[in-house]
């Protein structure tokens, strides 16, 4: 088991953006691993079980995090760093009269804040954001949209996998995008793209090869450098962070005098399980932060109290977390909706119904069975994948020999 | 002494017990094929397509293994397993299933040799004398195959010394579909090929990792269009097909070309 200091010991930089080719997963320990591989053969043989039975073994003893509470602890995270890492990576790119390369890819994964960050970057930058063709334009290959884009200089268009559709007519206005934008037509730009997309559109599209980057996976000592940011930013007095089963830290304490305390690996599985997706990650840390029910109870009278003798989160053993599975006997149909839905980064029903051979009421049956099971919800207008289901999903998907990223 | 007398001779050995325990060998190894028959495919259609096919493909290797055992097993409860002994039995059961078993036992000696040819496996797509369908189970005589139609036909392994078999995916899970279309020949055939490559591209079924292709011929008739493609899984081939045909006449369509009705009359005419 690790020690604070060997947590501590790696010093890189959290928001660290790389070529994709550079792009390194975490790696699980090799106990979870096989635990990983027995729990597959385990799903092959139960059936669907009621919610109840999901619950944590310790539910009488803890309880989830209030709202208010998972906001101070563990809040939505902050993309302005990462925006000022990706002015530090394009810094050479930047001060470049004429770049070699006018157009920089920025690829990343579902909920890994690739649109966020380019918001976030081109605001403080003040450069021009490009708005996205609606669905209607995309299948028309609306030249208007095109034109639109000739005047500017110093662009972004944070989300390309909305300039296409997975049809035979949503096609054409990706391409001559990519073809006038990679041959340095439209100026300089920024494109973000979704992997998932990125992996269809090089299926489609075989201009130029662009230069591409994305944001390195989190390993576990940058998601402890990130949480431990989170749980300081606010106001919340001294934090212990433990792991409920054996006590372990899982963030590192304050130093003592004691020694070096002991440190759980939760947060190297959580790395490995989420793929060093950082939104992914924040999304199963707050799913698994506990408090006892007394702390939570008397927000108000017990905060003076907090602050000074600190507080105690919980967080629960990775092998009782629960996350959100595919229904048992799932098939084609969810495959399908659950593809297409990761392809766009997400998509409203009615557009879905046209993209699939299936029947518009069965697509939607499809969509409320996944919403049910936790694995897709609704942004809006847009039915997407949940972040807690995302790792379940893109394993069924590649499992059935689906396209899927390669991160 | 004639063959016959020989075998009565060499069993006349055989006592209660010995029976009993070869009954017991028979049940018991039935009940095993049966369990394996009925768990292995239930386990296959539960796990990703991509390991089941060698999950399937398990089944009728195991079943031999059980018989072999299981012969093995009875042989010395039934004789005293000597070589003469041994060459008199099998010499005489030879004869007897070289006359009136014939087919038979050259379907069963097939059926041994298609374990280790391969030549198709449970969940191969095979066509054999004019039926097509997926491998279902692969017996010791005969292997079921299951046509669309959802017609079971059973074909004795014996076709395999004599008879061409088709094999669409040989074992994996690449089987090539292909959709056809015929077009008046006044039209820009570059740009219907482009659109062709495009349905496939899109097509929820399609496996993007496998070449997507558009075969363009010119006939007397008009032009013919084939677009070859993969699907994710085998099982879909038919649906996919559908879906490939149904959005290319539609991409078609949008682009103003226009089809030729009955190209076989035209072909036969010509």
């Amino acid at each position: 088991m690790a020690s604070t200091s060997d947590v501590k010991k790696e010093d890189s930089p959290v928001w660290q953006y790389v070529p994709i080719a550079d792009y390194r997963l975490p790696a699980a320990p090799v106990i979870q691993t096989a635990r990983n591989s027995l729990s597959v053969l385990q799903r092959l043989f139960k059936r669907d079980e009621a919610e109840t039975d999901t619950l944590l073994k310790q539910a009488d003893e803890l309880r989830m995090l209030p709202r208010w509470q998972l906001e101070r602890i563990a809040p939505a995270l902050d993309w302005k760093n990462a925006a000022e890492g990706l002015n530090a990576q394009l810094a050479d790119w930047l001060e470049q009269e004429s770049p070699e390369q006018s157009i920089i890819f920025l690829v990343g994964p579902p909920h890994s804040g690739c649109v966020e960050i380019l918001t976030t970057w081109t605001e403080q930058q003040a450069w021009q954001m490009l708005k996205s063709p609606s669905p209607e334009q995309v299948m028309a290959g609306d030249g208007a949209w095109l034109s639109d884009q000739n005047n500017q200089r110093n662009w972004v268009l944070p989300g390309l996998e909305k300039v296409y559709l997975r049809h035979a007519a949503g096609l054409n206005l990706i391409r001559r995008f990519l073809d006038r934008a990679c041959s340095g037509n439209l100026g300089r730009g920024i494109i973000g793209c979704d992997s998932w997309a990125w992996a269809f559109i090089r299926h489609v599209w075989h201009g130029r090869q662009p230069v591409a980057l994305a944001l390195q996976a989190f390993q576990q000592t940058q998601l402890v450098e990130i949480f431990q940011r989170m749980a300081d930013s606010a106001d919340n007095g001294p934090l212990f962070f433990r792991q409920s089963d054996n006590g372990r830290y899982v963030l590192p304490p304050p130093e003592t005098s004691e020694g070096p305390a002991k440190m759980s690996n939760f947060l190297q599985l959580l790395a490995a399980h989420s793929r060093g997706n950082v939104g992914i990650a924040w999304a199963l840390w707050r799913a698994s932060l506990r408090t006892e029910p007394d702390v939570s109870a008397n927000e108000e009278n017990g905060k003076e109290d907090r602050k000074q003798l600190g507080q105690t989160i919980w967080v629960a053993p990775w092998g009782q977390l629960k996350f959100p599975s595919l229904p048992s006997g799932s098939g084609r149909d969810e495959a399908f909706v659950l593809h297409t839905l990761l392809l766009h980064n997400g998509m409203p029903g009615e557009f879905l119904q046209q993209l699939l051979p299936l029947s518009p009421s069965r697509t939607m049956e499809m969509l409320f069975r996944l919403e049910g099971a936790g694995l897709a919800s609704r942004h809006y207008d847009d039915w997407r994948v949940t972040p807690l289901g995302y790792p379940a999903v893109r394993q069924f998907l590649q499992a059935n020999g689906y396209l899927v990223d390669q991160f | 002494m004639n063959g016959s007398s020989d075998v009565l001779e060499i069993l006349r050995g055989l006592i209660w017990a010995n029976l009993t325990q070869v009954g017991l060998i028979v049940v018991g190894a039935w009940l095993l094929i049966a369990l394996s028959n009925r768990f292995l495919p239930w386990l296959a259609n539960r796990i990703s397509s991509r390991h089941r096919l060698f999950l399937l493909a398990l089944l009728p290797a195991l079943r031999l293994l059980i018989i072999a055992v299981s012969f093995i097993l009875i042989v010395p409860r039934v004789i005293d397993p000597t070589f003469e002994n041994l060459v008199a039995l099998f010499g005489a059961l030879g004869l007897a299933a070289g006359f009136a078993l014939k087919d038979y036992a050259s379907s069963l000696v097939a059926g041994i040799v298609t374990l280790y040819e391969a030549p198709y496996r449970p969940g191969d797509w095979i066509k054999i004398n004019g039926a097509y369908g997926e491998v279902k189970s692969i017996n010791m005589r005969s292997v079921e195959i299951v046509t669309p139609d959802d017609t079971v036909v059973v074909v004795p392994h014996l076709k395999l010394w004599n008879q061409l078999i088709f094999n669409a995916n040989d074992g994996g899970q690449n089987l090539q579909c292909v959709a056809d279309f015929y077009l008046h020949p006044r039209h820009d055939a570059a740009q219907a090929r482009h659109t062709l490559c495009d349905v496939a591209l899109t097509s929820a079924f399609v496996n993007m990792e496998q070449a997507i292709n558009v075969v363009v011929q010119e006939k007397p008739w008009g032009t013919h269009y084939r677009i070859r493609a993969y699907p994710v899984d085998p099982r879909y081939q038919f649906d996919f097909i559908t879906d490939l045909t149904v959005r290319g006449k539609a991409a078609l369509t949008r682009l103003d070309v226009e089809f030729v009705a009955m190209p076989a009359m035209a072909e036969m005419g010509s």
